[in-house]
């Protein structure tokens, strides 16, 4: 059955300088148990859409748009509900892990706070937080336990909110970009951790990333962000193996197993979205249509669509 | 942490000398003859010109006309070999020691005072208007700290006097003795650390409220309450506790001005009165004691950083 389904999802920010419009005419949807990467070069949007479906944006974005949770719609949810599903229905795996933990608290309490607010003694909620953390290898979990955030390395944080996120049994879990900034081996332990979450009942992963090599590794399905839209949408087989949006050739053609080949140019400013195709401007097969009309994102069957006036070109 | 104590100890002895060296030097470089102000504050009647035989009575019972050096060098030993702080001029040679704990008692039950209601009106009003910023209830408490920050707490003190000693007649104008009397020069005193304080709360409190630790815990479905008491509060008040701990210092050395308009005994008033008589011992003895009580206080602060912030360890 479907659990998420995004539709229309637009998000813009008033700033002095303009509105900047971060996410545009957002649609995907997600079933239960799948795992689903939001792709795309930093400043695309993706962080935003993740931050929309579990409600944390700054108070000043502009939402429009649907978000339907299990049938529930979550833009229109009151707090007090919305309160209710964060945590134990919709977990963040939070971007940043070393800004996300409270620098006075010991790691165990990082985790035990959330059973001791559902009612648990401390040394319960202390015992259930050590099984967490062995859970996502932090071993030997009771001396990491009683450490602070600050005597942990930058993949040990990042598995330290991961096992927030899968404290209680939620159905969905969006995890903001979990391998920014790690270096291999701790990213090769945050996909395994991932992964294990993955094969467990009725988890869909919300994975936001660029880091592509994961979003291979983990996802079913993989949507390309460009400049706050989607180019292309599809399985992950079929976006990694045909792709055939311009840019997703191109980010694929930019992994390093591919020869490593960059990509020439900028994502246009997200204050001045261009009249026609954002990417015409990068695009090696761009024509005049390019530059005057914007694509439509055309689902050419039930796997996925493309948005694009020439597809499959290159 | 033991090299770390000894170090800061080791800082303190030489702070404390430093600063009574430099009190003594200047007392003497200020014109006019040590043994002529000190005569005119111990004999009754003596309005014009003091005599040469008073003055050298005087200067020999004191050994005042030893080079200065070797009068600091006697007060600082004595200090060190026999923790005595010397005896006064002016008071009919009461040792030093015995002034400076009548003083002292009053000036550190005032500051104690005045430190608590900076602490219990300053820190829950502050984060109040974090939590309600820019609400009407946030807009007029912080425009009361502005006023009173901008008036003086002399000014303050005394239309605290007309308000509430003299029109409504609730408590005394000044004195020292029952539990009424501290409560003007208390308010007056922490009227303007209490303003500092609530905005100083407000701005840390504002700033962490932003971080993404408070944004996570929102994530994890904390309550508001457990978040803000759990969270919020105690990393807001980190940068505060040196701001307290700077205010209860001075406090603590005595504040000249306000314990002059309340006639409170404090340590502040016995310094003023002795820089007026030159009694030079009184005088040293003072700042010896001020200095010493700011360093421990601002000591104490900052290895309370040791307890509550688990990123401080002293090496």
């Amino acid at each position: 059955m479907t659990l998420l389904s995004v539709k229309d999802l637009n998000v813009c920010f008033p700033t002095g300088e303009g509105i900047v419009h971060a996410s545009r005419d957002v649609s995907f949807s997600m079933e239960s148990g799948e795992v689903l990467g939001l792709v795309g070069e930093t400043g695309s949007g993706k962080s935003v859409i993740g931050q929309a479906i579990i409600r944390l944006l700054p108070t000043n974005a502009n939402i429009t748009g649907t978000i339907a949770f299990n049938g529930q719609e979550l833009t229109t949810l009151k707090d007090d509900a919305m309160h209710a599903l964060r945590g134990r229905v919709i977990s963040l795996v939070p971007q940043n892990p070393s800004g996300s933990l409270d620098p006075l608290v010991r790691n165990g309490m990082q985790i035990g706070e959330i059973f001791i607010e559902r009612g648990m003694t401390k040394n319960t909620a202390w015992d259930k937080a050590c099984d967490l953390l062995v859970a996502v290898g932090l071993i030997p979990s009771d001396r990491i336990a009683k450490e602070y955030p600050h005597e942990l390395s930058g993949g040990m944080r990042q598995r330290l909110t991961t096992s927030i996120a899968i404290a209680e049994k939620s159905c969905l879990i969006i995890a903001d970009e979990p391998t920014k900034g790690l270096d291999y081996h701790a990213r090769e332990t945050t996909a395994r951790v991932l992964s294990d979450i993955k094969t467990r009942d009725n988890v869909s992963l919300l994975l936001i990333t660029h880091d592509l090599y994961l979003a291979e590794h983990l996802c079913d399905w993989i949507a390309v962000l460009y400049a706050g839209e989607i180019v292309e949408i599809g399985p992950a087989g079929q976006i990694f193996n045909t792709p055939r949006h311009p840019y997703t050739q191109a980010l694929i053609r930019a992994m390093p197993k591919n020869g490593l080949v960059p990509l020439d140019g900028q994502s246009p400013s997200l204050m001045a979205i261009p009249k026609g195709c954002c990417f015409a401007d990068r695009c090696s097969c761009h024509s005049e249509i390019c530059s005057k009309e914007h694509p439509d994102l055309i689902q050419e069957s039930l796997n996925g669509g493309v948005r694009c006036h020439h597809p499959s070109c290159n | 942490m033991h090299y770390y104590l000894i170090k800061r100890f080791g800082f303190l002895v030489l702070t404390i000398i430093a600063a009574s060296a430099l009190a003594y030097f200047m007392l003497h470089a200020v014109p006019g003859e040590t043994a002529e102000n000190v005569a005119r504050h111990t004999i009754v009647g003596i309005e014009d010109d003091v005599s040469e035989l008073v003055k050298a009575e005087i200067s020999s019972k004191y050994n005042l006309n030893d080079p200065i050096w070797v009068q600091y060098t006697n007060w600082l030993s004595g200090l060190i070999f026999h923790g005595d702080l010397g005896s006064s001029y002016v008071y009919k040679d009461t040792s030093v020691m015995t002034l400076i704990s009548l003083a002292l008692g009053p000036t550190i039950i005032l500051a104690i005072a005045s430190m608590l209601i900076v602490i219990v009106v300053g820190i829950p009003l502050g984060m109040y208007c974090a939590v309600h910023e820019n609400r009407p209830s946030d807009l007029i408490v912080r425009g009361a700290t502005i006023l009173s920050i901008s008036f003086p707490s002399f000014w303050l003190a005394l239309m605290l006097i007309l308000v509430f000693s003299l029109t409504l007649d609730l408590l005394p104008v000044a004195g020292y003795g029952t539990p009424a009397n501290i409560v003007l020069p208390a308010v007056a005193l922490a009227l303007h650390p209490t303003a500092v304080v609530i905005r100083i709360v407000r701005t840390s409190m504002l700033e962490t409220l932003g971080q993404q630790y408070i944004t996570f815990a929102i994530a994890k479905g904390l309550s508001f309450g457990h978040i803000l008491w759990n969270h919020a509060i105690k990393n807001a008040l980190i940068p505060v506790l040196t701001l307290l701990g700077v205010y209860f210092g001075n406090l603590l050395a005595g504040t000249v001005i306000i314990e002059n308009i309340f006639a409170w005994p404090g340590i502040g008033n016995l310094l003023i009165s002795s820089v007026d008589a030159r009694d030079i011992p009184v005088v040293t003895s003072c700042i010896v004691v001020i200095v010493a009580m700011f360093l421990i206080v601002n000591f104490v602060v900052d290895l309370s950083y040791h307890f509550i912030d688990p990123r401080i360890r002293y090496e």
